[in-house]
C-alpha cells in the first residue's frame, strides 16, 4: 500500500479503501477477536474500518498503518466492551490450550495462562499486544497512548512477574 | 531503568547499541541474569505458540459498508438552519414587518397567506394573542398608518391618499408605500375582575377618556355571577392602549386580536373612483354639447352607470376608512368566584386542555410557517446544500 493509495482512499476513492480493508482486515478482526470474543470482533472490526474512512485524511504516516487501525480497533474493543456489559477475556480469547501445530510450547500451556491470568489488566495488556499481537514497543506506545519507556518497564515487570509464579 | 530491567528490550531488539553492549555485559557476569534472560525467551515463545488464530469474519460485509456512499446531510442541515434563521432574522435587519414577531405578526401572516384583495379576514389573519400578549407583556401591534383615521379627517385622508396613489395613470395598480397601512383591527377580550358593575362603570370612563365610545353594553347574572359585556370602539391609534387599560382591569382570561390589512383595497377603490369621477366629468362635458336626443339618451344612460359605481366604491372606499379609523373591542367582564362560590371542580382541566390545545396549534402553525418558507426559498438553500455536500465529499470529515 503506497501513500498515493492511502491518500486516495482518503479522498475518497472506494476502491482503495476497499483494498485496504482487504490488506487489513484479518489482523484487525484478530486483533478484537483475541480482546472481545469472535461474536463481537466482527462489529469491532467494521467500526474499525468505518472509522478509518472518516479519519484517513488526519493520516500523517508517522506509524505504519497497521498500527494506526489498531489503536482504532483497540478503542472500539473498549468501548464494545462496555456496551455489551462484560469483561473482555483476553487471555480465552487470545490464547488456545494447546500450541498451534508446528510450534513448541517450552512451558506447559495451563502454567503459562495462570501466570498471564495473575498479572494486572496494564501488564497483561502490554504483554499480549507484543508477544501475540506482534507490536513493537512503539507501536504499543501509540496503541495504548502511552509513553515507550512505560511499555519497556512493564514488559519487564509483567515477564519478571510471570516468571516469578512459574517458578513459585 | 538499571540494565537488569532491560533484558527484555534487549531480547526484543529495542535498545540502542550502547544499552545493548551494557546488557551483554551483564548478561556475560550474572548467571541470575542470564537465568531471567533464558525464562523471558521461554515464556515469549510459548505465548506465541499458543496464540490463537481464528478465521476473520465479515471482510465482505465491511467492504460493503466502507465503500458505500455517504449521506451528508449536515450542509442540507446547514442550509435549512440558515434559511429558518433568515427567515426569523431578515424582516428585522430590513425593516419589513416579522414573520413570527409579535409585532404586526397577523398582519404579515395575512400578506403571506391571504390575498390582498379579500375582503374577509382569513384564517390567517386571525391569531390568539394570548401568546403574543403574554411575551411582550403587552399588546405591541401598533398601527403604522399615517394617515389621520379620525372620521371627521376624511378631507385631509383624501388628499394624502392622492399624493400616495396620484400617478395620473389609474388604469395601473398605485404603489404602496412601505409602513402605510390602514388595518381593520378587532379585539375580543375575556377579564376575570373583582366587581364587574364598577369594572363596566371604569372601562365606560377609560373609553371616552381615549376618544372612543361604547356600541353597546350588557350586564347580565349568569349562574350567580356578574358577567358584563361591551362593544367598544376606539380610534386605531389608541387601540394598544385600549387593550392595555382592559388588561389592567383584572385578570385575562381570553385575548384574540384580528387584523385585517385593507391598504391595498382602500387604494384600488380610490383609483377607481378617481377614474369614474374623470368619466363622469368627461361625461356631463358630452351631455353639455350632445345636440340629438338619441345621444343625450345614451350619454345620460351612461352617465347614471358611472353614477351608480362611483357611488358604489366611495361607499367601500368609506366603510373600509371608518372601520380601519376605528377598531373594534369586545370585552367581556367575569366577575371572581369567592372560593366555593360553584367553581366547577373541573374547570382548572378544561382550561388546561383549552391551553395545551392553543399552544399545540400554535406550534403546529409555526412548524407549517417554517416550512413554506424552506420550500418558498429552496432555490437559495438547495444550491448551497449541494455545494456543501460536495465539499464534504472532497474533505473526509475526520
Amino acid at each position: 500500500m503506497t501513500q498515493a493509495q492511502i491518500h486516495a482512499a482518503a479522498h475518497g476513492d472506494r476502491e482503495a479503501a476497499a483494498h485496504l480493508v482487504r490488506q487489513h482486515y484479518a489482523d484487525v478482526f484478530r486483533f478484537c477477536a483475541r480482546r472481545i470474543g469472535h461474536d463481537l470482533a466482527a462489529d469491532a472490526a467494521q467500526e474499525t474500518f468505518l472509522t478509518m474512512t472518516r479519519s484517513l485524511a488526519r493520516f500523517e504516516g508517522r506509524s505504519d498503518l497497521r498500527t494506526w487501525l489498531l489503536g482504532i480497533a483497540y478503542r472500539h474493543c473498549q468501548s464494545l466492551a462496555r456496551k455489551a456489559r462484560r469483561e473482555p477475556s483476553p487471555i480465552d480469547a487470545s490464547l488456545g490450550r494447546e500450541p498451534m501445530a508446528g510450534s513448541s510450547c517450552p512451558i506447559e500451556a495451563t502454567a503459562v495462562r495462570d501466570a498471564l491470568g495473575k498479572l494486572s489488566a496494564e501488564h497483561r495488556e502490554v504483554v499480549l499486544l507484543h508477544e501475540v499481537d506482534g507490536l513493537t514497543y512503539s507501536e504499543i506506545a501509540q496503541t495504548l497512548g502511552i509513553p515507550v519507556g512505560t511499555v519497556k518497564s512493564r514488559l519487564y515487570h509483567a515477564l519478571a512477574a510471570m516468571r516469578r509464579t512459574l517458578e513459585a | 531503568m538499571n540494565a537488569r530491567e532491560d533484558i527484555k528490550a534487549y531480547l526484543d531488539g529495542e535498545l540502542t547499541p550502547d544499552q545493548a553492549a551494557v546488557v551483554e555485559r551483564l548478561l556475560a557476569s550474572d548467571s541470575d541474569a542470564q537465568a531471567e534472560a533464558q525464562k523471558f525467551r521461554e515464556i515469549g515463545e510459548s505465548l506465541r505458540s499458543l496464540a490463537r488464530g481464528s478465521a476473520a469474519r465479515g471482510l465482505e460485509e465491511t467492504i460493503a459498508r466502507v465503500t458505500k456512499p455517504k449521506r451528508v446531510l449536515w450542509p442540507v442541515a446547514g442550509a435549512v438552519a440558515a434559511v429558518a434563521l433568515l427567515g426569523i432574522l431578515g424582516p428585522k435587519l430590513t425593516g419589513q414587518p416579522e414573520f413570527f414577531g409579535e409585532s404586526g405578526g397577523s398582519l404579515s401572516v395575512s400578506r403571506i397567506f391571504s390575498k390582498e384583495s379579500s375582503a374577509e379576514p382569513s384564517m390567517a389573519d386571525k391569531i390568539t394573542a394570548q401568546s403574543v400578549l403574554e411575551r411582550a407583556g403587552s399588546v405591541e401591534t401598533k398601527s403604522r398608518s399615517p394617515l389621520p383615521s379620525n372620521a371627521n379627517s376624511d378631507k385631509e385622508r383624501a388628499e394624502l391618499r392622492s399624493s400616495v396613489t396620484g400617478n395620473g395613470r389609474p388604469d395601473e395598480p398605485p404603489p404602496i408605500l412601505g409602513g402605510q397601512r390602514d388595518i381593520i383591527r378587532n379585539a375580543d377580550l375575556a377579564v376575570n375582575v373583582k366587581d364587574a358593575p364598577s369594572a363596566l362603570a371604569e372601562l365606560l370612563r377609560s373609553t371616552e377618556a381615549l376618544g372612543g365610545y361604547f356600541e353597546n353594553s350588557n350586564l347580565v347574572v349568569d349562574q350567580e355571577r356578574p358577567v358584563a359585556t361591551a362593544t367598544l370602539r376606539i380610534p386605531s391609534e389608541r387601540f394598544e392602549a385600549a387593550v392595555s387599560m382592559i388588561r389592567g382591569l383584572g385578570s385575562i382570561l381570553r385575548v384574540n386580536i384580528a387584523g385585517q390589512d385593507v391598504t391595498a383595497q382602500i387604494v384600488d377603490y380610490g383609483a377607481r373612483a378617481r377614474v369614474l369621477a374623470n368619466e363622469e366629468q368627461s361625461l356631463i362635458s358630452m351631455l353639455r354639447s350632445a345636440r340629438s336626443t338619441g345621444a343625450i339618451l345614451e350619454i345620460r344612460q351612461r352617465l347614471a352607470q358611472v353614477r351608480a359605481q362611483l357611488e358604489s366604491y366611495n361607499d367601500q372606499l368609506k366603510t373600509l376608512q371608518e372601520l380601519s379609523s376605528l377598531s373594534t373591542i369586545s370585552v367581556e367582564l367575569r366577575q371572581d368566584l369567592k372560593a366555593g362560590d360553584g367553581m366547577d371542580p373541573e374547570d382548572w382541566f378544561g382550561k388546561t386542555m383549552a391551553v395545551a390545545v392553543s399552544a399545540l396549534a400554535s406550534v403546529a402553525k409555526v412548524v407549517v410557517q417554517g416550512l413554506v418558507y424552506v420550500v418558498i426559498l429552496s432555490p437559495i438553500w438547495l444550491p448551497v446544500a449541494l455545494i456543501g455536500r460536495w465539499y464534504a465529499r472532497r474533505q473526509p470529515k475526520p
